[in-house]
C-alpha cells in the first residue's frame, strides 16, 4: 500500500510541472499589455518599456518562465501587478475560504447524494427512484449562477431566513455561527451539481454490484437486506463513487466562482475572476496553480483510498 | 449574454419583491451608525495620488483632502463650486504664474503628524520631482495634466507655499481638484517613510474625516469618523464633521446581488444599479439619487481611415444614432443624450447645442454623396464592463442597429475591461474604425486631452488621430487664457469645432444613479462622478 502511494506520488510531479508549463503559457497568449494598462493615460513608450522592465517581462519567455517556477519552488509566489500586494497574502486566505465552501458543498453532495443513490438503486422505478432522477437532471442541468439567484430570492429575500450576500455580518463581529448562517445557501448552490452526479452513480454503480450473483447468493442464503446492501453491495460498489468524488472535489475548487461571484464570498473563484479582470498576471498564475495542486492532490488522496478499498489495484 | 441575464434577474428580483414603502418623515439629523456601501468592483490600491479609477478615488477622497476642494454637499448647481480644502485662501499673481497657497493652522495627519508648506512640498515632489527619493511613476503618470506647468516650487513661510509656474495654465486649479486617474490630494510622508511606494497603499494615511482602519481584499473596507478632522473645529456646514461613525464599502461584483443585498437591509447604497431596476426599486420604498454628471459615454472615430477620412461620413454617423431614445428606453433615464463632447457638470456645456439630432434620411442622403457611397464592413472595438460603461453591449447593439438601417455595415467587436484599455491607450489600430470610451471632467481642459493633436495616441489620449490646426490653435489659446468666462468660451468653442469635423460620437452621458435604502438620508446628489458622505446619516 505504501509502495503504491509512493508510485502514485512521484507520477503526480510531471503533471504538476505540466499544468505550470500550460498555465503560464496561456496567460501569454490573452491579447493586451500589461505595462500599459498600469500607467494609464499618459503611458509614453518609454515608460511602458521601463515598466515592462522592471516587471521582467522584456526577457524571453524561457526565462521569465524559469524565474517565475523558481520563486514558487522557493514559496514566493511574486507580487500583484494591480493590488501591489504579494500574492501569497491575496491567495492563501481566499483559497481558505474557498476550502469552506467547497468543503461544505461536498459534505451535502455526499451526505445527500450516497443514502438517495442507494435507495434509487434497491428500490429501482419506484417513486423515490423517479423524484431523485428528476431532481439529479435538473440539479446537473440547471447553472448555477441561475439556481444561486433563485435560491437567493426565496431564502434571502422572501423568507429571509438567511443573508444573501457575503461571507460573514458585516455590521456584527462575525463568528461561527454567522459563518454557518452565511453558508447555507451558496454551499446549497454549489452543491447541486456534484449532488446530481453523486446519486447518479452511486445509483448505477449499486445497480450493477445487486444484479451480480454473489448478492443473489446472499439474498438466498437469508442474509438481512440491510447487511447484503451495506455490508456488501456497497464495499464493491465504492471504488468509482470514491474516484467521481475526488473529481468532483477537485472540480469544486475551481466550481466555485459562480456561486462566489453572486454570493460576493471572498473565495479563491472572485479573486481569480477579478485578477483575470484586471489582467494580474502573477495572481492568475498563483490561484491557478493553487488550484491545480489541491486538483491534483485531491485525485491522488481519491486514488489511494480506492486502491485500499480494492486489493486488485494495488497487485497491478 | 450572461450580462444580459443577470440584468434580466435583476428586474425579475426587483419587480417581485413587496418592500414596504415608507417615507421617513424629515427629522433632525442623527449621529451613528455605520454605512455600507455596495461598490461595482473592488478597489485599487489606496494610493490617492496614483491610483486608478472612479471607484477608489470614492473610497480614497473620504481619507484625503486636496490644497482646495469641490464642494459636494449641495446638489443644486451646475457646476461644483471649488472652496478652499488644506490651504484656507489662495491667490493668483497677474500675469497667471505664481499661485500662493495660505495653508490651514493646526490640521493633523491621522497619524498625529502635523500638516505644514513642508508637506505640501514633499507631495508635489513625489508626483512631479524625477530625482526626489518619493517620486513615484505612476502618481507622476496619473497627476502629470496638474503639474504640466509647474516650474518651482518655493516655501514662503510653515504655512504659505508658492507654486510658480513657466506659463500661465488657466484650468490648473481645475486640475488640481479633479480626481480620477490619481488626484493630487496630500498624504503622510511620515507614513510614506514607514511604508515607501509600495506599501503605502496599503496602509492610506491623510487629514480627511474619515481615517483608514482595515481591508479586507474582496471582502471590505473599512473607514471610521477622525475625530481630530480640521474640519470640525469650523461652523461652515461644507467642512462639517461626518454623521455616520463608519463606512464600510464591499466589492460586489454582481448587479443583482447588490440590489438584493439593499432589499435584504445589508447594505445601505448601491452604486451602478442595473437601470431596468431603478424604476422598481423606485416603487419599492427604495431611493434613487440621480442627476448630470461630468460624463460621457463616446466613440472616437479613425481619422486615418478611407472612410471616415470624409467629412460626409462621419456626420452620417453622428445623425445616425437616436441618443434619446437610447437613453428613454435602453437605459430607462438613467442617461441622458449627448450631442456634444462636453458634459453636464461642466462650465462649458450648453445643453441647446444639438448639431446632430436623431435623422436617418439625412444619414442616408450624407452617405449617398460621399465620397464612400457604398461603405464597407466597419469594425466598432467596445468592452464589455468596467468603469461608469453602464450596459455597454446593449448601448452598442443599439448603435449598432441605427447605423446598420442607415446604410451601414457595423461590426462589433467585444473585449474586457482591462484588455480593451490596453488596445485603446495605442490608438486605433488601421483594420479598425471606432473605439468607445466612458470619461468626462468637470473642467473644460477635456477637450484638450482628446481633442489636441500633440496628444495623439501612444502617450496621450487622442486615440482617433484628430488633428485641426483650428482646434489646436483654440485649445492652445484657452491652456493660457487666466479669465474663467473667456476661457470656457473658448473650449465651447471647440467643441463646436470638433462636432462641425465630426471626428467624435457622443452617446449618451450618465446620470450616475445610486440606489438608496429607505433608512439612508441627507444624501447629496452633486454634478460629480464621486460623493461627499459627510452629508449622510442614517434613520433608524
Amino acid at each position: 500500500m505504501g509502495k503504491y502511494a509512493l508510485n502514485r506520488l512521484i507520477a503526480v510531479l510531471p503533471i504538476l510541472f505540466g499544468v505550470s508549463i500550460v498555465i503560464f503559457l496561456f496567460l501569454q497568449l490573452v491579447p493586451g499589455d500589461v505595462a500599459a494598462t498600469l500607467l494609464g493615460p499618459r503611458a509614453t513608450a518609454e515608460k511602458v518599456a521601463a515598466i515592462r522592465a522592471e516587471l521582467g517581462l522584456d526577457r524571453p519567455i524561457h526565462e521569465q518562465y524559469w524565474s517565475w517556477l523558481t520563486s514558487m519552488l522557493q514559496g514566493d509566489m511574486g507580487r500583484s501587478i494591480a493590488l501591489q500586494v504579494p500574492v501569497a497574502d491575496l491567495v492563501l486566505p481566499k483559497f481558505l475560504n474557498t476550502l469552506i465552501l467547497a468543503g461544505a458543498s461536498l459534505l451535502i453532495a455526499i451526505a445527500i447524494g450516497l443514502p438517495l443513490g442507494i435507495l434509487s438503486a434497491v428500490r429501482q422505478y419506484s417513486f423515490v427512484d423517479r423524484i431523485s432522477t428528476v431532481f439529479a437532471v435538473i440539479g446537473a442541468a440547471a447553472p448555477t449562477f441561475w439556481l444561486a439567484l433563485v435560491l437567493m430570492y426565496i431564502f434571502a429575500l422572501e423568507l429571509r431566513w438567511f443573508p444573501t450576500s457575503g461571507m460573514t455580518s458585516i455590521r456584527g463581529d462575525g463568528g461561527p455561527l454567522d459563518l454557518l448562517h452565511h453558508l447555507v445557501l451558496p454551499a446549497v448552490a454549489t452543491a447541486a451539481i456534484p449532488l446530481a452526479v453523486i446519486t447518479r452513480l452511486v445509483r448505477s454503480s449499486m445497480l450493477e454490484v445487486i444484479r451480480r450473483d454473489y448478492i443473489t447468493a446472499l439474498r438466498a442464503k437469508g442474509m438481512p437486506q440491510a447487511n447484503v446492501i451495506y455490508k456488501h453491495a456497497l464495499r464493491n460498489a465504492l471504488p468509482p463513487i470514491v474516484s467521481i468524488t475526488g473529481l468532483q472535489a477537485g472540480f469544486l475548487l475551481g466550481g466555485t466562482l459562480f456561486t462566489e461571484v453572486i454570493f460576493s464570498w471572498p473565495g479563491i473563484g472572485l479573486q481569480l475572476y477579478n485578477a483575470i479582470l484586471a489582467r494580474d498576471v502573477p495572481v492568475v498564475q498563483g490561484a491557478m496553480l493553487f488550484i491545480a495542486f489541491f486538483f491534483v492532490l485531491l485525485n491522488l488522496l481519491a486514488d489511494i483510498i480506492v486502491a485500499y478499498l480494492n486489493p486488485k489495484l494495488r497487485a497491478h | 449574454m450572461r450580462a444580459r441575464n443577470i440584468g434580466m434577474y435583476a428586474l425579475l428580483l426587483a419587480t417581485a419583491i413587496g418592500w414596504p414603502a415608507t417615507s421617513p418623515q424629515a427629522e433632525e439629523a442623527k449621529r451613528g451608525g455605520t454605512l455600507v456601501v455596495a461598490m461595482d468592483a473592488e478597489a485599487d490600491f489606496l494610493d490617492n495620488q496614483a491610483a486608478g479609477g472612479w471607484i477608489t478615488w470614492r473610497v480614497n477622497r473620504n481619507m484625503f483632502d486636496t490644497l482646495l476642494m469641490e464642494d459636494l454637499t449641495v446638489s443644486d448647481v451646475d457646476v461644483p463650486q471649488i472652496i478652499p480644502g488644506l490651504a484656507e485662501r489662495w491667490e493668483v499673481s497677474e500675469d497667471g504664474l505664481e499661485y500662493t497657497f495660505f495653508l490651514r493652522k493646526g490640521v493633523k495627519f491621522h497619524d498625529g503628524t502635523e500638516f505644514t508648506a513642508e508637506t505640501v512640498e514633499w507631495n508635489i515632489r513625489r508626483m512631479w520631482d524625477e530625482s526626489a527619493p518619493q517620486y513615484s511613476a505612476k502618481a507622476a503618470s496619473c497627476t502629470g495634466f496638474s503639474w504640466q506647468a509647474l516650474k518651482e516650487i518655493e516655501i514662503v513661510d510653515t504655512y504659505t507655499i508658492k507654486l510658480i509656474q513657466e506659463r500661465p495654465f488657466g484650468e490648473f486649479i481645475g486640475k488640481l481638484v479633479d480626481g480620477g486617474c490619481g488626484n493630487t490630494s496630500l498624504m503622510s510622508p511620515a507614513n510614506w517613510e514607514k511604508w515607501g511606494n509600495d506599501e503605502v497603499g496599503e496602509h492610506p494615511v491623510g487629514t480627511g474625516p474619515f481615517k483608514f482602519v482595515e481591508r479586507v481584499r474582496g471582502e471590505k473596507i473599512v473607514l471610521e469618523r477622525f475625530e481630530d478632522y480640521w474640519g470640525n473645529k469650523l461652523e461652515d456646514p461644507r467642512y462639517k464633521a461626518p454623521y455616520v461613525d463608519r463606512i464600510i464599502f464591499r466589492p460586489m461584483t454582481d448587479p443583482a446581488t447588490r440590489v438584493a443585498a439593499l432589499q435584504a437591509g445589508e447594505v445601505d447604497v448601491v452604486w451602478s444599479p442595473p437601470p431596468d431596476s431603478l424604476k422598481p426599486m423606485k416603487a419599492a420604498g427604495f431611493k434613487v439619487a440621480s442627476g448630470p454628471t461630468p460624463h460621457i459615454i463616446y466613440m472616437t472615430l479613425n481619422m486615418r481611415e478611407k472612410c471616415l477620412e470624409d467629412v460626409n461620413i462621419r456626420q452620417a454617423i453622428n445623425y445616425a444614432i437616436d441618443r434619446a431614445g437610447m437613453a428613454k428606453t435602453l437605459l430607462q433615464g438613467a442617461a441622458r443624450p449627448a450631442y456634444g463632447m462636453i458634459a453636464p457638470g461642466s462650465p462649458s456645456f450648453d445643453p441647446e447645442f444639438v448639431p446632430y439630432p436623431y435623422d436617418p434620411a439625412k444619414a442616408k442622403q450624407l452617405i449617398a454623396s460621399s465620397t464612400c457611397p457604398e461603405p464597407p464592413e466597419m469594425n466598432l472595438l467596445v468592452p464589455t464592463g468596467g468603469s461608469g460603461n453602464m450596459v455597454p453591449l446593449p448601448i452598442a447593439e443599439w448603435m449598432q442597429r441605427n447605423l446598420n438601417e442607415a446604410g451601414f455595415n457595423v461590426k462589433l467587436e467585444t473585449y474586457e475591461w482591462q484588455t480593451y484599455l490596453s488596445f485603446w491607450w495605442k490608438g486605433i489600430q488601421e483594420d479598425q474604425h471606432a473605439y468607445w470610451m466612458s470619461w468626462g471632467m468637470t473642467t473644460p481642459f477635456w477637450m484638450e486631452v482628446f481633442a489636441h493633436s500633440k496628444w495623439q495616441a501612444p502617450g496621450g489620449s487622442n486615440v482617433g488621430w484628430y488633428d485641426s490646426n483650428q482646434a489646436d490653435a483654440l485649445l492652445d489659446q484657452a491652456l493660457l487664457e487666466m479669465d474663467d468666462a473667456k476661457r470656457h468660451e473658448l473650449y465651447a468653442k471647440v467643441n463646436e469645432i470638433v462636432m462641425s469635423d465630426a471626428s467624435q460620437v457622443p452617446l449618451v452621458h450618465s446620470d450616475t444613479p445610486v440606489l438608496l435604502g429607505p433608512n439612508v438620508e441627507g444624501y447629496v446628489h452633486a454634478p460629480q462622478n464621486w460623493m461627499d458622505f459627510r452629508t449622510v446619516w442614517l434613520n433608524n
